[in-house]
């Protein structure tokens, strides 16, 4: 093969796809990447200019070595996904030192479209899928460039970002029939890529601080859409994660693992008109942990969720992808109410025995007052009540005995800080209680009808274990706060003004503004779309979708749906291809004239490529004595008519003449 | 047929016999105002035909042989400083070269360096030659008659595309038949009577001739054959590159010459296309890959159909 320099006019093309591909990747990407990219598109550019040389054999090694270096002293220890792709990059952009010929070219796009697709890895909001659009357009513009040849003069009619614009929108149909019909194996695709990027979402153990840092973050963490129109009030909106039920003194956090879980099995689900249960789908944001969102009294209602004995949603295996899952809770029904277990029993009640004792004797002097273990409650929350306890995102920093130095000097805490106080409380009293972690609320969008809930959301409270009852939740941010359940965060903390206070550009600031709002609420109901039809249709939902809307029974039919698309994809293609390019309709002369050769040729005298009318009809007049004449005077009326004096009326007349000499012709 | 056209045909045919298809040719190319390039090998009349063109047109020439030593200024001219008799002052004084002059033979042009046929190449282009700053315009009419030897032979610098692109024709002679060679070798020396050949048009008349060569009408039919040869060229003969719109320009004007040299018409048929197509494309046109047994301008004719 010959190598084909590459065309002037495609490497601001290929510089601009690549630059491009590389968006994506801002989050994640070190800086001296940038640096690199900057520096071997500039030295490119050079090249192109005409001002610096190709680097040499010796630097090219060097910068691999140094390139390879970078990326594992960068990630070193740390193998994850931000590794492999820092070191996929760092490739694509060193490939550009080498962007010689066409076939250099080509492997600079398709290593720019493997970064971009690497891109939606990490992003996969509607607007990264727009920008990856655009992506794919520059990086067919630069494809296009690179076969422009400068004496294609046809070519050259076009631009080609507007050939590739057209390319694009032609194959959009296919594009989408890819989409719906072309079979989802998520076995092969579906690895768990492990991102060693730090999420912001709740944790698995809970110091005081913890919940109020979460709360200045403005991040998706579900959203939620009741799927029969029953909509629990907001006050209800306890969505639990998980249980926090050992405290070491200074931390919450699980005892165990969950032992028992008991998975869904698909089942008819039990038609019900049951006015208490809550049904809802929910798609949430990646996390890394095994734990989902639900409400209480909850029932698993997908493949791959279970029930742990705590009550809890969980997942087979941990979320690193966005999921869509279905549940239903029955938020009435009591948990564990016909009586805890020994160990349980233990575990709800153990504390450590040196710290906060202050506390202790305060649950102590408590106890002695109120025997029932209600009126016990009912007094911790009269007393978060009516004393002065401040609710902030901002508390103060607290010493060893955090929950002593809490409810009796600074009293200023966020939820996390009221839900451990009471259960360290309950506790000491020798109630049975746990804190429970999750969210609490969220932003209905009532036009769209779903729910958004965020990393603001995060809350804590506290489950009882009272005899007969079961497991009971308590709140005291509720009695502190009670704006904090009625309204939500941003409410709770307005005098404070603390809300988002380190996110100068958060669009959830946008709030006060009416059609700011309103335009941040379309939005956010743009991206929920996104979401639930186009990221979470999975093979699952293929098949629905294929059952359902086309009625079609089995894989098979839709993969012959699928070949016939294409099938008649392409034969449209091909009628279009052949229409525009059909030849121009003849003029009555041209078909008289066709006819004349066509006898002609049958009595021997066939027209050559080269043979003009007149030394046609001479050859042919010299074969046919019989009208010799006439063909002869033609000769000249036609050399007449077509080149010396021309004129269309004379010469349709001389239509009739030639078809007359045709039939004569023998 | 013009009674000054068919004098000078006569002429010419008395002096280069048997060769009245490039004849025809070459005084075509001259009347559409056209530099002409002759090809052919040693001894086969080039220099007798350019010789008799010059004559029988009535204009001044000169001729220069090309050799590789040659150099711009022994083509454009020279300043040489001239002392005043008997003093020590002077002045520089320009000599004009042999570029000076109506029809100018340029011999075996293919054997001078590139840097001594662009000079030539440059007063072809504009009419006019700068030397040392001074732009000197050049008689008119200005023609060049060029002959090479092909460039397979050795010790040459063939012309490059770009050069080759002024030409408006090139021809070659090829061996006479044996009857004309019979008379050429029974007849007396053709130089001598190429050199002895009257002039039959006055310059006023030849200026008359280029100005009704363009007056030559080009109904559509033709036009849209001539254009329908020139996208074959560029988009599916498989040439490397078509013919440029100066090749278009150049055929057209050539096609009217022939018309007017040929029949004595004053509108186009497509046989004037065809007839000087050869002279016209072939050395416009490389071709990608091997053509087969035709010529570059046989294929363009078997597959460009006349009417359509």
């Amino acid at each position: 093969m010959r190598d084909t320099q590459i065309p002037r006019e495609a490497l601001p093309w290929l510089l601009a796809a690549q630059a491009g591909s590389l968006v994506l990747h801002i989050s994640h990407l070190p800086l001296w990447m940038w640096l690199l990219a900057a520096a071997v598109a500039g030295w490119r550019w050079l090249i192109h200019t005409g001002r610096v040389a190709y680097p040499g054999r010796r630097l090219k090694a060097l910068a691999v070595v140094a390139a390879s270096a970078g990326v594992i002293l960068t990630f070193w220890r740390s193998f994850a996904l931000e590794s492999a792709t820092a070191f996929l990059v760092a490739a694509a952009l060193l490939k550009l030192l080498e962007m010689r010929y066409r076939r250099d070219g080509y492997v600079v796009v398709f290593l720019s479209c493997f970064v971009l697709a690497v891109g939606f890895l990490f992003h996969q909001d509607i607007l990264a899928g727009l920008y990856g659009l655009l992506c794919v357009w520059l990086l067919m513009s630069a494809l296009l460039a690179l076969h422009r040849h400068f004496s294609s003069a046809r070519q050259a009619k076009r631009s080609v970002q507007r050939q590739a614009g057209t390319i694009l929108l032609v194959s959009l149909p296919l594009m989408l029939v890819l989409y719906f019909l072309f079979p989802r194996l998520s076995p092969l695709w579906g690895f768990n890529l492990h991102s060693g990027e730090a999420r912001t979402g709740l944790s698995e153990t809970m110091a005081p601080g913890d919940i109020a840092r979460l709360g200045q973050s403005d991040e998706l963490a579900f959203r939620v859409t009741f799927t029969d129109g029953r909509i629990p009030p907001r006050q209800e909106l306890y969505w639990r994660a998980l249980v926090l039920d050992q405290y070491d003194g200074r931390q919450w956090k699980p005892f165990a693992p969950p032992a028992a879980i008991d998975w869904y099995r698909a089942a008819p689900a039990a038609v019900t008109d049951d006015r208490s249960l809550y049904a809802y789908e929910i798609i949430q944001e990646p996390t890394g942990k095994r734990w989902l969102f639900a409400l209480r009294g909850v029932s698993a209602a997908e493949a791959g969720t279970g029930v742990t004995d705590q009550g809890m949603l969980v997942s087979r295996r941990p979320v690193h992808n966005r999921i869509r899952y279905r549940a239903q809770s029955w938020p009435a029904t009591p948990l564990q109410a016909e009586g805890l277990t020994a160990v349980g029993q233990r575990l709800a009640l153990s504390l450590p025995r040196s710290v906060n004792p202050q506390s202790r004797a305060f649950a102590a002097q408590l106890r002695q007052e109120h025997s029932s273990d209600e009126d016990f409650i009912q007094t911790l929350l009269s007393y978060f009540r009516d004393n002065a306890f401040y609710y902030t995102l901002k508390p103060d920093v607290l010493g060893s005995n955090d929950i002593d130095e809490f409810l009796f000097s600074s009293r200023r805490g966020f939820c996390a800080h009221y839900a451990g106080a009471l259960v360290f409380l309950a506790r000491s009293a020798g109630i049975p209680a746990r804190v429970v972690a999750g969210y609490q609320g969220g932003e209905w969008n009532a036009e769209e009808g779903y729910l958004t809930v965020r990393q603001y959301d995060a809350h804590a409270w506290a489950e009882v274990w009272l005899a007969g009852q079961g497991w009971v939740r308590v709140d005291p941010t509720a009695a502190v706060a009670p704006e904090r359940i009625e309204y939500g965060l941003e409410q709770a903390v307005a005098d404070e003004g603390s809300f988002l206070e380190d996110q100068v550009f958060s669009a959830q600031k946008l709030k006060g503004i009416n059609w700011l709002n309103r335009l941040r609420l379309e939005f956010d109901s743009l991206n929920y779309y996104w979401q639930r039809w186009v990221l979470a249709y999975d093979g699952e939902r293929q098949k629905g979708f294929l059952s359902g809307v086309l009625g079609l029974k089995d894989y098979k039919t839709g993969l012959v749906l699928l070949g016939s698309s294409f099938f008649v994809f392409f034969l449209l293609a091909s009628v279009v291809l052949w229409w525009k390019s059909r030849p121009p309709a003849q003029s009555p002369f041209m078909r008289a004239w066709r006819l004349l050769q066509q006898r002609g040729a049958r009595a021997g005298v066939v027209a050559m490529g080269s043979d003009t009318p007149s030394v046609y009809l001479q050859r042919l007049a010299e074969q046919q004595p019989l009208i010799r004449d006439e063909l002869l005077q033609l000769r000249q009326d036609i050399n007449q008519l077509l080149y010396q004096h021309e004129d269309a009326q004379r010469l349709a007349g001389l239509v009739r003449r030639l078809r007359r000499l045709a039939k004569r012709i023998k | 047929m013009s009674p000054a056209v068919s004098r000078v045909l006569r002429q010419l045919n008395d002096v280069i016999l048997g060769k009245e298809e490039q004849i025809k040719l070459a005084l075509s190319c001259l009347l559409a105002r056209g530099h002409l390039l002759i090809e052919d090998l040693p001894g086969m009349g080039k220099t007798t035909l350019s010789h008799a063109l010059a004559g029988v047109l009535g204009l001044e020439y000169k001729r220069i042989q090309f050799t590789s030593d040659l150099l711009p200024a022994d083509i454009l001219g020279v300043s040489i400083f001239e002392r005043e008799a008997g003093t020590e002052a002077g002045r520089f004084r320009f000599h004009p070269g042999p570029v000076f002059t109506q029809v100018l033979l340029a011999d075996e042009i293919n054997r001078a360096t590139p840097k001594a046929q662009s000079a030539l190449l440059e007063a072809m282009e504009e009419g006019q030659v700068t030397i040392e700053g001074e732009t000197r315009p050049l008689p008119q009419p200005f023609f060049v008659i060029a002959t090479q030897n092909p460039v397979s032979q050795s010790g040459t610098f063939p012309l490059p595309e770009s050069q080759l692109d002024r030409f408006l024709m090139r021809i070659q002679l090829g061996y006479p038949d044996p009857q004309a060679e019979r008379e050429l070798l029974e007849g007396k020396d053709r130089r001598a009577m190429a050199s002895a050949l009257q002039a039959e048009l006055s310059n006023e008349e030849l200026a008359q001739l280029q100005q009704q060569v363009k007056q030559v009408k080009a109904s559509a039919s033709v036009l849209d054959y001539l254009q329908r040869i020139i996208a074959f060229t560029r988009y599916e003969g498989g040439y490397q590159y078509g013919l440029s719109p100066r090749g278009a320009l150049a055929l057209l004007h050539s096609a009217k010459a022939w018309a007017l040299v040929d029949g004595g018409r004053e509108y186009l048929l497509p046989e004037d296309v065809q007839a000087v197509l050869a002279a016209v494309v072939d050395h416009r046109l490389a071709e990608a890959a091997d053509g087969g047994a035709h010529s570059v301008s046989q294929r363009i004719l078997n597959a460009v159909p006349v009417l359509l």
